[in-house]
């Protein structure tokens, strides 16, 4: 699964090491902390994508081809809790405007 | 088998300002529509020169890497351009990349741009299409009539347009 493998790489960033240890103006140093954190997010990403099962925008699932406004229509929201991921949703505003499918195939 | 492809990059480094500067030239393999970043990406990913010697990462300034921003601008074979927009495959080699010589050297390819910036905040060298300030078009005012237009329902509209005719 996609996690476990980010789950590795997660594990894999405690024993990081720096191809520069200069003290000055020091980029990989930098790239270095905010990776950690661009693990973090990866995981958080692919959490939510692995929940939704439909297809929406730029999420597309093959085995969920469509979408599907009955069950997902939420934003996903994510929480980071004792090192993983926890999924929670919250509803869509569609009071002013009805969701409708969005055609790229057809002209409106 | 034919040997992969090989590109080679002379690099000037400098440890710091007041260190003195050295050239390591690097080996990279070849890709296609390859340009200066990815060469000093590959560098990063693998940092020892031609002859074998470890090395540490170039320190270079990048951003938007499509040739709007300008952080990436370099000496490549003496010209001054951008090293994203600067492709492999249009250029002599070896490739020679340099800092920018007009600036105060910070690390290898990293300058100091800020007396740029700060040139450019003194002539104010942008259009002002977003801010603090309403800039909703509104009547451009004289100050003989401002009190008026203030009392009026037009206000605010007509203060700001008139803050920004005076700028």
């Amino acid at each position: 699964m996609a996690d476990g493998k980010i789950r590795t790489l997660q594990e894999r960033y405690k024993k990081i090491n720096l191809s520069d240890r200069t003290k000055w103006s020091n980029q990989t140093l930098n790239f270095a902390r905010e990776l950690e954190n661009m693990i973090v997010l990866a995981r958080v990403i692919t959490r939510g994508a692995l929940a939704r099962n439909e297809s929406r925008g730029a999420h597309y699932k093959p085995d969920f081809p469509d979408r599907d406004d009955a069950n997902w229509l939420k934003t996903t929201r994510a929480k980071w809790v004792s090192n993983d991921v926890q999924l929670t949703y919250e509803p869509v505003d569609i009071s002013l405007i009805k969701p409708r499918p969005r055609r790229y195939d057809a002209a409106k | 088998m034919a040997e992969s492809k090989q590109v080679i990059v002379k690099v000037k480094r400098q440890a710091g300002p007041k260190e003195s500067a050295l050239w390591e030239e690097f080996s990279l393999k070849w890709r296609p529509s390859m340009n200066v970043i990815i060469c000093l990406r590959d560098i990063a990913e693998n940092p020892v020169t031609r002859d074998g010697k470890k090395t540490t990462p170039i320190s270079y300034d990048s951003n938007c890497l499509e040739e709007i921003c300008g952080s990436c601008a370099m000496l490549i074979n003496g010209r001054a351009r951008m090293a994203c927009s600067a492709l492999v495959d249009k250029l002599e080699q070896p490739i020679r990349i340099e800092p920018m010589s007009k600036f105060p050297l910070v690390r290898d390819l990293t300058v100091d741009r800020q007396f740029m910036f700060e040139s450019l905040k003194r002539v104010k060298a942008w259009i002002p299409i977003d801010g603090h300030t309403i800039l909703a078009k509104g009547r451009a005012c004289h100050p003989k009539f401002r009190k008026k237009a203030i009392r009026s329902r037009t206000a605010l509209p007509a203060e700001t347009a008139w803050r920004f005719a005076r700028k």
